[in-house]
């Protein structure tokens, strides 16, 4: 080797710094605490600083200096007083100099941040230079620094760049365009010609980036690019076939990440598009064939593409066949990388045709049972596209193992949320619904949607929604009783604490127990649960229901939580428990009448306007208050505000700025406001000074002070009123609950658009949509009766694993040989069989309308939204102060208002606004429900489809153990290297690269 | 495409970190302890993938470093494997047996190789050959500015680490 080489190499492995640097760096490495390392990067800093207050002009010591501040950022330390020098030392002469700076500014600076607008001129000075590596670093710190306003700027130059004589050039200036883009679709038009120009540029990297930008384009709208679709094919042929020479090789394959590249391009362009579609079919085919037999990761890679690829594209049944035989390769392999992206290609060709699940059932619930929760939860995404009426129950019973498992909290409310959505779609009936939610309220409760408390307390108010009184009882009852026995558990999580305050206050006269026992449970949940204020509140206004539902006194437990919460620092609890005390003080009738029994879901009307109130409004003015002015009368005037709490003003507003303050509740002066005070007062009767005017004020002010005082209760209902038809529309993603089908039958809607024309071959057997329970049902059961000695299964396989597949994958026959799977569910009523017995009635009852529609529409009843639907939106929203405020506006007019002004008054608005919680939250719920199962019509249709497809049982059980094609060479680990003598430096590389 | 790539070494410190997303500097922090504790925890032998929030990590261990890439959900993380490995390979090429060392000492020059392979946040150039003649040009470059300013006495005392 000459001496220039030698000289070469060791400058590869030489820094630009000295022998200080390099202690501290080791001294980091061997720091063992936080502090110490922070010591030192704090010495790192002080040296950087003092390098910068030195200012050397020589490259050495810059260099130096960059590289501290690469190092002091990767170590998470604030650089921000070093970025200016950075940004300085970007207009170095010295390449070395300059290429470190932009890599530095590119490091340090927060794309946010103002200061990359220092670097502009210098980058467009550097895009002029005769030096293509100047240019190179300039267009790489463009794609770092790019932003919206900065794309044209630099939009002239680099476009002009494509016509630079070096392809490393044009590379750049292509991917900076992808870049301009991303952060800028308005350029999209400018580029789209560039861009097209070089896809039949002879250098492949230069083509492989025009691709790239053309991929920003076509994921925005793959239609006008449809034309270029024989140009990929082609390139994709060239490709696969190795004609972009030997430098694109790698590892066998030729060019596989430009494959890649087109493969992607290929899907986006062909979904839903038939005509492209079929024109990709054979390439697709063709780069399969080439990449199966490579057997290493990169082939793999390819496959799997491919299968992406070919099941986003209008499916071919020849490459899905094809597809299917690699899955299996992929979920037989010994590799966990291979398994899932044996189950992830295995999702996407189940959304296809449901029958490929089935061969792969044991491979399947292997994954289920992985110690690799990433796997875990990919095949329950598998599950959750498998999932319908047969196999909810064994599914759901999955998911509730797997939440309990604990982890990662985003993991855990995906399954959550899934497991609400099909529970609400396939549920059996309501008990088994209510003892899901339960189980997964207990399971996940941390993690599940506040909604969904919503829809299980709401479903249970309204019942079946049939005129079955006795079935409403025996749910509301059973969920009593399961209820109570729950609170002897400890630490339930707060939803379900919630939960069961609600529905015990509710129905607790249903329980077996005495309504005294039933109180005594209620009151010792402080005690026995972690709970805070908010459950404490839901607690005492249950104790407070019951009470007064059922006429009797409050219990000696009961009436000291009630009272040690009257004392409590939260406001709100405390303003619960007077209430509560002063209502249990009153008569029967008036108890009555605030807190009927049952009636959380009735709908009452309500006047916006409160009438009852204008004889008082009149005495009022006559006394000589102001008029009211509405808000928007206020805002007419000049006189904002910005919420409905504003009062006279206070003595001391003008002592103290509230403006300042502006999301703060606190009363808000209004400045202009011309006779506030008098208003106030006049209303109060006179009778005190300014300091009594917020307790006086708050529920009488109502025709002069504004609204003020109400309306934090009243406006919620025209807020509710204009906001259901939009809560409505967009919470697709929101929980589904059709309750207001006249089928009333969560499964209904879904289960009608079952036999839609997707779900092919295993359903079609299904002819009339208003019988696919009972159809499906002895379907599968005759089906898992018959061909069941056939399969014998091979002794080597778990029995317990079979029977867990056969319940998801078959349907009724088997899951009654494995009550086991879920203790509490009875073994005689599997999945399938037995069920007609009792949904066929709900469901045929519930079908008559969307059986001809489903005939009609194969999207089934739940689409359209029809008027009657939007009406009962519309009145329930109105409805949402409903009995509280009907109930208790209506007793108190008769009391004198003078009685009002002092406290009474106050709990009285302040009842209102507690009750109105409550039946909002059902309310809410309901809309919520309506809106889901509005907007859910075609996704419904689909899983409903995917669901059907497992009727018959399938005949192979047996698994396929497909011998492990390729094994990655493990490789073996060395200790830390950063330990080691430099001496050793030896051999530690030899297993870098396995 | 990639949003971000980290080399973290086992015990969870940071030895590069390139972001191709426009998140602030706290947020990289958060993402960073995170990613750490998400990949360090995870036992040999399982998958080369974990979900993470909204996007995909993707890492896979050479000796005593972990090489991480954040990319979005829609990628295929097996290919994404292979960038990884493509980088290593690189890396390896042009330290000719790279170990966690030259990454300590050498992170600049680790950075312009990964500037070299990805740049906003896709593959740009897809020949290893091609990646490597780009850094060679560009070192022979810095290398004839430095011409005669540096000295064999010099190169000594900088490859002290190495030995």
């Amino acid at each position: 080797m000459d001496l220039a080489n030698k000289v070469a190499a060791m400058a590869k492995r030489t820094l630009p710094v000295s022998g200080v640097f390099d202690e501290l760096i080791r001294g980091i490495g061997e720091s063992k605490s936080k502090s110490e390392e922070d010591a030192i990067v704090g010495k790192l800093i002080e040296l950087s600083k003092q390098k910068i207050r030195e200012g050397r002009r020589e490259p050495r010591s810059q260099k130096e200096l960059l590289v501290y501040l690469i190092y002091i950022e990767m170590l998470g330390h604030d650089t921000a007083w070093a970025q200016a020098t950075a940004i300085q030392l970007c207009s170095d002469k010295n390449l070395a100099v300059k290429k470190l700076a932009y890599l530095t500014v590119s490091l340090l600076l927060d794309p946010a941040s103002e200061l990359s607008i220092m670097v502009v001129a210098t980058i467009q000075a550097d895009l002029r230079s005769d030096n293509f590596l100047t240019v190179c670093t300039a267009l790489s710190a463009i794609c770092h620094i790019a932003s919206p306003e900065l794309v044209s700027v630099f939009l002239p130059q680099v476009t002009a760049l494509l016509r630079h004589d070096r392809d490393l050039v044009k590379k750049r200036a292509l991917l900076a365009m992808q870049r301009f883009i991303q952060v800028d679709p308005g350029v999209a038009p400018d580029l789209e010609r560039h861009l097209i120009d070089k896809i039949g540029y002879k250098e492949p990297s230069v083509m492989i980036a025009s691709l790239c930008g053309l991929r920003e384009l076509i994921r925005r709208d793959p239609a006008p690019y449809r034309n270029l679709v024989h140009y990929f094919t082609n390139i994709l042929k060239q490709a696969a076939e190795g004609k972009l020479g030997r430098a694109y090789e790698y590892h066998r394959a030729p060019a596989p990440f430009v494959q890649l590249e087109l493969l992607r391009l290929l899907g986006l362009l062909g979904a839903g598009d038939r005509a492209s579609s079929e024109n990709m079919y054979a390439v697709l085919a063709e780069v399969k064939r080439r990449a199966e037999p490579l057997g290493n990761n990169i082939g793999n890679a390819l496959v799997y593409e491919c299968i992406k690829t070919l099941t986003t594209i209008h499916p071919s049944p020849v490459l899905v066949a094809g597809a299917a035989e690699s899955v299996s390769r992929f979920l037989g392999a010994r590799e966990n990388n291979l398994k899932y992206a044996g189950i992830d290609a295995l999702t996407r060709l189940v959304l296809i045709d449901p029958k490929h699940a089935q061969d792969h059932q044991l491979a399947v619930v292997d994954c289920l049972r992985s110690p690799d929760v990433t796997l875990k939860r990919k095949t329950l995404q598998l599950l959750y596209k498998m999932a319908g009426p047969s196999n909810i129950e064994v599914i759901a019973a999955e998911v509730l193992v797997f939440l309990r498992e604990g982890g990662d909290e985003v993991a855990r409310g995906d399954a959550a949320r899934s497991l609400c959505d099909l529970a609400e779609r396939y549920a059996p009936d309501h008990r088994w619904f209510v003892d899901t939610m339960n189980e997964l309220f207990e399971a996940a409760g941390e993690v599940v949607p506040a909604s969904l408390a919503d829809n299980l307390t709401r479903l249970i108010a309204e019942g079946t929604g049939e005129e079955d009184e006795g079935a409403d009882r025996e749910l509301r009852a059973g969920a009593v009783e399961a209820y109570l026995e729950l609170l002897d558990r400890p630490k339930l999580p707060h939803v379900l604490l919630k939960v069961i305050c609600w529905v015990v206050g509710e129905y607790g006269c249903l329980s077996a127990l005495s309504t005294d026992s039933v109180m005594d449970k209620l009151a010792a949940i402080p005690e026995t649960q972690a709970s805070d204020d908010e459950v404490r509140g839901w607690a005492v206004s249950a104790l407070g229901k019951l009470a007064a539902q059922s006429g009797r006194a409050l219990t000696s437990d009961a009436s000291a939580l009630v009272s040690s919460a009257a004392a409590a620092e939260s406001v709100q609890l405390q303003q619960r428990a007077l209430e509560v005390q002063a209502l249990l003080g009153m008569s029967a009738a008036t108890q009555r009448a605030a807190l009927p029994y049952d009636a959380a879901a009735e709908d009452v009307g309500v006047d916006a306007d409160l009438p009852f109130l204008d004889s008082f409004v009149q005495q009022a003015l006559q006394n000589g208050a102001a008029p009211h002015l509405s808000l928007d009368d206020r805002t007419a005037m000049g006189m904002t505000r910005d919420d409905g709490g504003g009062l006279g003003p206070l003595p001391h507003a003008s002592a103290l700025k509230f403006q300042a303050y502006a999301t703060a509740p606190a009363p808000q002066p209004r400045p202009a406001m011309p006779p506030p005070a008098p208003a106030a007062a006049a209303a109060a009767g006179g009778m005190d000074g300014p300091s009594d005017l917020d307790v006086g004020g708050l529920s009488l002010s109502q025709p002069a002070g504004g609204a003020a005082a109400p309306a934090p209760a009243i406006a919620a209902m025209p807020a509710a009123q204009n906001s259901a038809p939009a809560a409505a529309l967009p919470s697709a993603g929101g929980p589904q609950l059709i309750l207001n089908k006249p089928g009333r039958k969560w499964g209904g809607p879904a289960v009608a658009a079952e036999p839609s024309p997707r779900s092919g071959g295993a359903s079609s057997s299904v002819s009339s949509p208003a019988q696919p329970y009972a159809t499906s049902g002895s379907a599968s059961h005759s089906a898992a009766a018959s061909p069941s000695p056939a399969a014998a299964p091979p002794p080597a396989v778990d029995a317990a694993k079979q029977r867990l597949a056969a319940s998801l994958f078959g349907g009724g026959g088997s899951t009654s040989t494995a009550p086991g799977l879920r203790g509490r569910r009875s073994p005689a009523k599997p999945a399938g069989a037995s069920k007609p017995a009792v949904a066929a009635p709900d469901l045929l009852g519930g079908m008559d309308v969307s059986a001809e529609a489903g005939a009609a529409a194969p999207a089934g009843a739940a689409a359209p939204p029809t008027a009657s639907d939007m009406d009962l939106l519309m009145g329930l929203g109105a409805s949402v102060p409903s009995t509280a405020t009907a109930s208790n506006t209506a007793a108190p007019l008769l009391d004198p208002m003078a009685a009002l002004a002092g406290l009474g008054g106050m709990q009285q608005q302040q009842r209102q606004q507690q009750q109105q919680q409550q039946p909002g939250l059902v309310a809410l719920a309901d809309l919520m429900g309506n809106g889901a199962a509005v907007a859910a019509g075609p996704n419904m249709q689909q899983q409903a489809g995917a669901g059907l497809g497992f009727g018959d049982f399938l005949a192979d059980t047996a698994p396929r153990q497909q011998p492990s094609q390729q094994q990655q060479p493990a490789a073996p680990l060395m200790g830390g290297p950063s330990k080691a003598p430099p001496a050793a430096k030896k051999d530690p590389f030899a297993d870098l690269l396995g | 495409m990639i949003r971000f790539v980290l080399l973290l070494s086992r015990q969870g410190k940071v030895r590069l970190a390139k972001w191709y997303t426009t998140i602030s500097q706290k947020e990289r922090a958060k993402i960073t302890k995170e990613v750490a504790t998400v990949v360090l925890a995870r036992p040999a032998k399982l998958c080369n993938f974990v979900d993470w929030k909204d996007q995909k990590i993707v890492y896979k261990r050479y000796a005593s470093l972990y090489f991480i890439a954040g990319v979005d959900q829609e990628d295929n993380e097996l290919l994404t494997l292979e960038i990884i490995h493509e980088f290593v390979e690189v890396l390896d090429k042009y330290f000719g047996n790279v170990c966690e060392l030259d990454l300590i000492f050498n992170f600049h020059k680790a950075y312009f190789i990964l500037d070299e392979l990805l740049l906003a946040g896709e593959l740009q150039e897809t020949s290893k050959k091609a990646v490597s003649r780009c850094i060679e040009a560009q070192d022979q470059l810095v290398e004839q500015v430095k011409a005669g300013s540096v000295t064999e006495t010099e190169f000594a005392s900088f490859s002290g680490p190495r030995g």
